[in-house]
C-alpha cells in the first residue's frame, strides 16, 4: 500500500473504531434489554478491539510521518493527536459500560 | 504580498475580463456562475430569511411578555415557533454560511471559481425555490405546527391531517438537494483547486472549517432526506414507517432526524468558528496560536458530532446503559471545544488587540459560546437532562450555542469582509452600537430562560400562568429580544449608509494575512490576474518576494480556467477548464420546483411534468456546447488527458455516490431497526419469505451489466468508439431487463406498501433502487447519443468514466439490498 493510502487509512481508523464501539455497545445493550440476550463479554471485547485498532493507527502514523511531504506530515500529526483523543473516548465508553447498568 | 491587478499587463486583464465576465443583461443575471455573485445572493437571501425568522420570534416574545395574553392563538403560535426554528436553521444559518463560503473560499485558496460553477448556481436557485415553497404555507394558511423537528406521530397523518407538514417536509427534501450539491462543490473545490503551494498545513482555518462542514453536509443530509421522505410516504400513500399499529416505530423518526440534527449543529457552528479564527489573528496582529489544534478540533468535533445523536433522546426510553455511552461521547466533544477556546484565548493573550467591531463580535462569541458549551456539558449528564428536558433551559442552551456561536461571528464577518465585497468600510461607531445592543439584548433575552427552565417552564407553550417568578423572567426575555431587533436595524442602517458613502476600503484595509486580500476590493470577476504561489500559512504576512504560478497568458485569456492541484501538497497538476455561464442550472431548479409543487398538491400530472422537465434540464446541462469543449490540460502541456480518476468531475460523482450510499444505509438501517423492534419474526409471520429465483436472475442481469460498461470504458480509453457504443448498449439492455424482472416480481407479491411496515420498507427500498437504475439508464442513453455524434475520444471521455462509476455503484447498492431484503430474510425468519 502506498504511503498516501496508508495515511488516509490511519486517519480513518481511530474514528471508525470509536464509532464502531459506540454503535455496537448500543446494539448489545438493546439486545440485552429488548430481547433478553445479554452478551457482556462481547462489549468488552469490542472495546479491546477498538483500542488495538486505534493504538495501531497511532503507531503507524508516527512511523510514516517522516516519509511524507509537509502537508502529509501535518495530516499525520493531526491524525495522531486525534487518535489520542479518541482513545480517551473509547476509555470513557468502557467506563460507561462498567458503571452504568440496567435498562430503565 | 500584493497581487492586485497588475497595470503592467493590461492585455492580460482585458483578456481575463472578456472570458470571465457574465452578460450584463437580465439573462446574464440568471445565467451567471460567478461564485462571488452567487455567494452575495446567498448572503442577501439568507438575511431576508433571518429577518422573517426574527419577526416570527418577536411575535412569539410579544405573546409571552405577559401571562395569559391572546395576541396569537395556540395554533398560530405553534406555526410561528415551527417556522422560526425551520427558518433560522435551514433557510438562514446554513445558507448564510454557504454564502460566505461561496464568496470567500475560491478567493482564499487562490482559485478563479468553485470547482463546479454551474452546480453552484443550481444550488442557489434550489435554495431560493425551496424557501419559497416552505413560505407558501403562510398564504396557504397551512403553517406546519410540529416544531422544527416534527416528531412523529404528531406529524403523521392521524394527528396532522392538514398540509402544513407537507410544505415543511417536501421543502426540506428539496432544500437538501441544494445543501448536498453545495457540500460536494466545497469539498472538491478545496481538495483540487487550491493555489500551488497551499498544502493542507497552509490552508486558512476558515477553509478547513468549510471543508469539514461540507463533509458533514454530504453525509448528514441523507438521513434527514430519508426521514422526511418516509414521513411523506406515511402521509400520502399510507405506509407504516412511523405507525406502531402497522409495525412501525415513532422512534425511527427521532433516530433518523437526530443523526442529521446533531451534526447540523456543527454544520452551523464550524464555519462561524472559522470566521473567528480568521478575524482574531488580524486584529491582534499575530498568527493564530495552535493552528494544528484548531484543525484537529474541527475534524474531531464533526466526527464525534455524528456519534452523539441519541443525547437528544435521553428521555424517550432507550436502555440506560446505552445512554451512558452517548453521555460519555457527548462529554468527549468538550475536548475539541476546549482546544478551540484555549487557542483563541491564547491568540488574544499573546497579541495586541485592536478593538474593532469585528473583533468585538469575535470576543463576544467566545464568551457566549463558552456559556453555551458549559450548559451543553450539563445537558450531556443524564440526570440533569432528565430534569430540564423540554424546558426553557434547553431553549436558552441552544440559543447560546447557535445565536452566540453563529450569529455573533457572522456579524463580525460582516464587518470584516464587507469591505472586500463592497469596496467600502462599515461605520465603526454604528458597529460598536450594533455590538453593544446585540450583546446586551442577547443576554437579556436568553439568560433568564435558564432560570425559567429550572423553575419548570416548558418549551412550546403559547402562554403561562401569572403570579410567579416566570412573569418577570419572560418580560425580561421579551425586552431583550426587541433590543436584538434594534441591533439588527442599526446594522441594516449601517450597511445601507456604507454601501453608498462608506470610506473606500482599498484592497486590504485590515493588513490581513489571507489571499482574498491580495486582490482588489471588490475583487475582479476573474479574482486573480495571476494565480499566487503560496509559501506560508499567512501568505500576506510573508516577507519574501511574492511569486505567482506559471500560467500561459494565451491559454488563460482564451478560456475560463484555473489551476488543478493535488489534494494534500497542492502540487500543480492541470489547467482546469471551467464552464461558461448557462441557463441550465436555473431551469433544472425550476423543473424541480414544479415536481415538488406537484407532490405538494398531490397532482400527478404536474409531478410527471416536473420529472420530464428535470430530465430535459439535466440533458441540456450535460450536453456539451461549443464553448465548453476543450479538455483539462496537464501542466506540462502534453497533449493527453489528465490521469483518469483525478478530474474534479470524477471526485464530484464519487462524493455523490457517497451521499447516495448514505441514503441506502439509512434505509437499510431502518429495515433492521424496525425488524429488531418487532416482537415477531422479520418478515412478519403474515408475509411469506421472499423467493429467490426471480431476484437472482435480476441480480445476475444487473451485476453482469457492469461488465460491458467497464469494457466500454476501457475501449474508449484506447480510442475505440465502436466498442464503446456496443458496451453501453449491451449494459443498457441488461439493466432494462433487470427492471422488467423486478416489475414481474412486484406483480407476484401478495403484500403491498400499505400492508405493514415490512411491506412499506420492501417496496420503498427496492423502488428507490429502481429509480437509481432508471437514472443510470438515462445517463447511458445520453452517452450513447453523444457517442454517436463522435463526442468521445481517447483523450476526452470523462463523462464515460463518471457514468460508469455511477453504474457500478447502482450494482453495488443492489448487492447490499439483496443481502438485506432477500438473504437475511431466509435466516431471520
Amino acid at each position: 500500500m502506498n504511503r498516501d493510502r496508508l495515511l488516509w487509512l490511519c486517519v480513518a481508523t481511530p474514528i471508525t473504531a470509536w464509532a464502531a464501539q459506540l454503535l455496537l455497545a448500543y446494539f448489545l445493550a438493546s439486545l440485552a434489554c429488548f430481547k433478553g440476550i445479554a452478551l457482556p463479554v462481547a462489549s468488552h471485547l469490542v472495546t479491546v478491539a477498538a483500542l488495538i485498532a486505534t493504538v495501531g493507527a497511532l503507531l503507524v502514523t508516527r512511523r510514516i510521518r517522516s516519509d511524507l511531504g509537509a502537508g502529509g506530515a501535518f495530516l499525520a500529526s493531526v491524525s495522531a493527536l486525534g487518535a489520542a483523543v479518541l482513545l480517551v473516548g473509547i476509555a470513557l465508553g468502557e467506563l460507561a459500560l462498567l458503571f452504568v447498568r440496567g435498562c430503565a | 504580498m500584493r497581487l492586485a491587478a497588475d497595470a503592467g499587463v493590461p492585455s492580460l486583464v482585458r483578456g481575463l475580463e472578456r472570458v470571465w465576465e457574465s452578460a450584463h443583461d437580465e439573462a446574464g443575471w440568471v445565467t451567471t456562475t460567478d461564485h462571488k455573485k452567487i455567494g452575495a445572493r446567498y448572503i442577501a437571501t439568507a438575511f431576508v430569511f433571518f429577518i422573517l425568522g426574527g419577526i416570527e420570534a418577536l411575535v412569539m416574545r410579544a405573546q409571552l411578555a405577559l401571562p395569559g395574553q391572546a395576541l396569537v392563538d395556540p395554533a398560530t403560535y405553534d406555526g410561528l415557533f415551527t417556522m422560526h426554528g425551520t427558518t433560522m436553521i435551514f433557510l438562514f444559518a446554513t445558507p448564510m454560511l454557504s454564502g460566505f463560503g461561496n464568496y470567500l473560499v475560491p478567493l482564499m485558496i487562490g482559485a478563479r471559481d468553485m470547482a463546479f460553477p454551474r452546480l453552484n448556481a443550481f444550488g442557489y436557485w434550489v435554495f431560493v425555490l425551496a424557501g419559497l415553497l416552505m413560505y407558501l404555507s403562510f398564504p396557504a394558511s397551512s403553517l406546519p405546527q410540529n416544531g422544527w423537528f416534527a416528531y412523529t406521530p404528531l406529524s403523521g397523518p392521524a394527528y396532522s391531517p392538514e398540509s402544513g407538514i407537507d410544505f415543511w417536509s417536501l421543502g426540506l427534501i428539496f432544500l437538501g438537494i441544494a445543501t448536498t450539491v453545495g457540500g460536494i462543490n466545497f469539498i472538491v473545490t478545496i481538495a483540487k483547486l487550491r493555489a500551488p503551494g497551499m498544502s493542507v498545513d497552509r490552508m486558512p482555518l476558515f477553509v478547513w472549517n468549510i471543508l469539514v462542514t461540507a463533509i458533514a453536509m454530504v453525509f448528514a443530509i441523507p438521513s434527514l432526506t430519508v426521514a422526511a421522505a418516509l414521513l411523506e410516504l406515511d402521509r400520502y400513500i399510507g405506509t407504516h414507517f412511523y405507525d406502531p399499529a402497522g409495525g412501525g416505530n415513532p422512534l425511527l423518526w427521532q433516530h433518523l432526524f437526530w443523526i442529521f440534527g446533531h451534526p447540523d449543529v456543527y454544520i452551523i457552528f464550524m464555519p462561524a468558528a472559522g470566521m473567528v479564527s480568521s478575524i482574531l489573528p488580524v486584529f491582534v496582529r499575530r498568527p493564530i496560536v495552535g493552528y494544528p489544534a484548531l484543525v484537529l478540533a474541527s475534524v474531531l468535533t464533526i466526527a464525534i458530532g455524528f456519534g452523539v445523536w441519541a443525547h437528544h433522546m435521553f428521555a424517550v426510553g432507550l436502555p440506560v446503559q446505552a445512554l451512558g455511552f452517548f453521555s460519555a461521547a457527548s462529554m468527549l466533544i468538550a475536548i475539541p471545544a476546549g482546544l478551540q477556546m484555549a487557542a483563541w484565548i491564547a491568540t488574544i493573550w499573546a497579541g495586541r488587540a485592536l478593538w474593532s467591531t469585528a473583533f468585538l463580535f469575535a470576543v463576544g462569541f467566545i464568551v457566549l459560546f463558552l456559556l453555551g458549551g458549559l450548559t451543553g456539558v450539563m445537558l450531556g449528564a443524564l440526570p440533569f437532562d432528565w430534569q430540564v428536558t423540554d424546558s426553557y433551559f434547553v431553549v436558552a442552551h441552544f440559543h447560546y450555542v447557535l445565536f452566540g456561536g453563529m450569529v455573533f461571528p457572522l456579524f463580525g464577518a460582516f464587518y470584516y469582509w464587507f469591505p472586500k465585497m463592497s469596496g467600502r468600510l462599515l461605520d465603526e461607531r454604528l458597529g460598536v452600537a450594533n455590538f453593544v445592543t446585540m450583546f446586551v439584548g442577547f443576554n437579556l433575552a436568553f439568560f433568564p430562560m435558564h432560570i425559567a427552565g429550572m423553575l419548570g417552564m416548558p418549551r412550546r407553550v403559547y402562554t403561562y400562568p401569572g403570579g410567579s417568578a416566570l412573569d418577570a423572567l419572560n418580560l425580561l426575555s421579551t425586552a431583550g429580544s426587541f433590543l436584538i431587533a434594534v441591533s439588527v436595524v442599526i446594522f441594516i442602517a449601517n450597511w445601507a449608509w456604507a454601501s453608498r458613502r462608506g470610506h473606500v476600503a482599498g484592497a486590504d484595509p485590515w493588513a490581513s494575512n489571507t489571499l482574498e486580500w491580495a486582490t482588489a476590493s471588490p475583487p475582479p470577476v476573474y479574482n486573480f490576474d495571476r494565480i499566487p504561489m503560496v509559501r506560508s500559512r499567512d501568505p500576506l504576512w510573508d516577507k519574501r518576494t511574492p511569486r505567482t504560478a506559471s500560467e500561459p497568458a494565451d491559454l488563460a485569456t482564451s478560456r475560463r480556467q484555473t489551476f488543478g492541484t493535488s489534494p494534500i501538497e497542492a502540487r500543480a497538476e492541470t489547467y482546469l477548464r471551467m464552464p461558461m455561464d448557462s441557463l441550465a442550472p436555473a431551469l433544472a431548479a425550476a423543473a424541480l420546483f414544479v415536481l415538488f409543487a406537484g407532490l405538494l398538491l398531490k397532482f400527478l400530472v404536474v409531478v410527471a411534468l416536473g420529472a420530464v422537465l428535470v430530465i430535459a434540464a439535466v440533458v441540456l446541462w450535460l450536453w456539451p456546447t461549443r464553448e465548453v469543449r476543450g479538455a483539462h490540460l496537464p501542466i506540462d502541456d502534453a497533449p493527453r488527458a489528465i490521469e483518469p480518476g483525478r478530474a474534479p468531475g470524477w471526485w464530484g460523482v464519487a462524493l455523490l455516490v457517497g451521499t447516495d450510499a448514505t441514503m441506502f444505509v439509512a434505509l437499510l438501517a431502518s429495515y433492521f431497526y424496525l425488524g429488531f423492534a418487532a416482537n415477531a419474526s422479520w418478515p412478519p409471520p403474515e408475509i411469506e419469505r421472499p423467493k429467490l429465483l426471480m431476484p437472482l436472475i435480476g441480480s445476475a442481469l444487473l451485476l453482469g451489466s457492469s461488465a460491458p460498461i467497464a469494457w466500454a470504458e476501457r475501449a474508449i480509453a484506447r480510442g475505440d468508439r465502436t466498442r464503446l457504443l456496443i458496451g453501453l448498449v449491451v449494459g443498457w439492455l441488461m439493466s432494462a431487463a433487470f427492471l422488467t424482472v423486478q416489475g414481474f416480481e412486484y406483480l407476484q407479491k401478495t403484500f403491498a406498501p400499505q400492508t405493514n411496515a415490512y411491506g412499506s420498507l420492501f417496496f420503498t427500498i427496492t423502488s428507490f433502487h429502481g429509480l437509481h437504475v432508471v437514472s443510470a439508464l438515462v445517463l447511458v442513453a445520453v452517452l450513447v447519443a453523444r457517442g454517436l455524434r463522435g463526442q468521445f475520444s481517447r483523450d476526452r471521455h470523462l463523462a464515460v468514466q463518471n457514468v460508469a462509476l455511477w453504474w457500478h455503484f447502482v450494482g453495488g447498492a443492489w448487492v447490499a439490498i439483496f443481502a438485506a431484503l432477500y438473504l437475511s430474510a431466509q435466516v431471520l425468519r
